[in-house]
């Protein structure tokens, strides 16, 4: 079990406590995210931060929730009906009359993606890491359907660990 | 002994029910789907193993592939949280090579799938939901429905002020859980998952 510091840019208020804690300097960097090379996950940053404006995560991260099938099947179906709606606003936000309306067609659209990706994430696909989302990925390369980029899934497989 | 049903896949665990499998009455039937008893097959432990497999590849090839591109967006996201920014742009990249084509229909078709979601699939899905005691799910389809509300009452004000709706004002998304609202400054609280403003993003015009 190994742990590592992500930072909240929102929430940072610079006070940079975290500086002066870090064992490893990981935590100065040009862009103000945390060096994952450099971090050693010791929390002393965390603990530090006056805004709490850093976390840390553990790895490997835990098995997703094991879910009932007829419920991932259910919330799927919901969510594919989401990424139907999404593609009918999309095309609404170039084709309704005035400027009102296709802003909201945009929106719209956003938010039905929004709305599909909470679902699958209920509906087994919460992690990058997870078994289902590697048994995806090889899915659709050994069968990859039309204009599918296969070499960049491929390189999913080798960057990503499987946590389960 | 673990018993799965063929049609749904609802799963009767012995070790978590009271009465054996075999000590059911013959016209029981299964609880998710009501197929009748004889639906149900046995599986060993160790074949449950490949059971669950056989469903996970099964549930796969069902997988809708207007999905795929919602599936790895959220995988985007999860490793940006992660700070994986390579897995984030990888995850991208599928997502956009996948996108859904364009949908054909005016925004009374789109009313129409919307007012269906509010009158059906949700109260459907709350309802099965709540029956499996899944409260992250039923977490999903609350604020999933409350947005939808709101999509349609838009909707509805498009209509009604035509060119006229949002005319000098703003247009802004809720991006943790989609709420839409119109105004001159986002809420300072996101009604729905109260999430603070500044995790609304103002949407602009242009090419959508």
């Amino acid at each position: 079990m190994s742990k590592y510091a992500v930072r909240n840019l929102r929430l940072c208020t610079k006070d940079c406590l975290c500086l002066y804690v870090c064992p490893t300097g990981a935590s100065d960097t040009e862009d103000s995210i945390i060096d994952t090379e450099k971090c050693i996950g010791c929390g002393s940053c965390a603990d530090a931060c006056p805004s709490r404006a850093i976390s840390m995560i553990e790895l490997p991260l835990p098995p997703q929730q094991r879910k009932e099938i007829e419920v991932e099947s259910a919330l799927q179906d919901l969510a594919g009906r989401k990424s139907a709606e999404e593609s009918l606003e999309l095309s609404l936000a170039s084709a309704v009359d005035g400027d009102g309306g296709r802003r909201l067609m945009k929106a719209l659209a956003r938010s039905s993606r929004i709305l599909g990706e909470d679902l699958v994430r209920e509906a087994g696909f919460m992690l990058p890491q997870s078994r289902a989302a590697r048994n995806l990925l090889e899915v659709l390369v050994a069968d990859p359907p039309a204009g599918f980029p296969d070499e960049v899934a491929r390189r999913l497989l080798e960057h990503i660990e499987c946590n389960e | 002994m673990v018993y799965v049903c063929s049609i749904c896949g609802h799963i009767y665990d012995e070790a978590k029910e009271e009465v054996p499998f075999a000590q059911l009455p013959d016209d029981w039937t299964c609880p998710s789907c009501g197929a009748e008893k004889a639906m149900f097959d046995p599986v060993t432990d160790d074949d449950g193993q490949e059971k669950v497999v056989e469903a996970e590849a099964h549930k796969l090839e069902k997988l809708p592939s207007a999905l795929l591109a919602t599936i790895f967006s959220n995988f985007e996201r999860a490793c940006r949280k992660q700070y994986d920014e390579e897995g984030a742009n990888l995850f991208h990249e599928l997502s956009i090579a996948l996108a859904p084509a364009a949908g054909e229909g005016t925004p009374d078709d789109l009313a129409a799938m919307v007012d269906e979601d509010i009158s059906k699939l949700y109260p459907a899905l709350k309802s099965l939901c709540a029956g499996k005691k899944d409260r992250g799910a039923l977490r999903a389809l609350t604020w999933g429905e409350k947005v939808t509300r709101i999509h349609r009452s838009l909707l509805a004000q498009l209509k009604k002020q035509g060119t006229a709706f949002a005319a000098g004002t703003s247009v802004w998304l809720c991006t943790a859980c989609g709420f839409v609202f119109i105004g001159d400054s986002a809420p300072e609280r996101c009604p729905v998952c109260k999430v603070p403003q500044w995790l609304f993003e103002q949407i602009k015009g242009g090419e959508a």
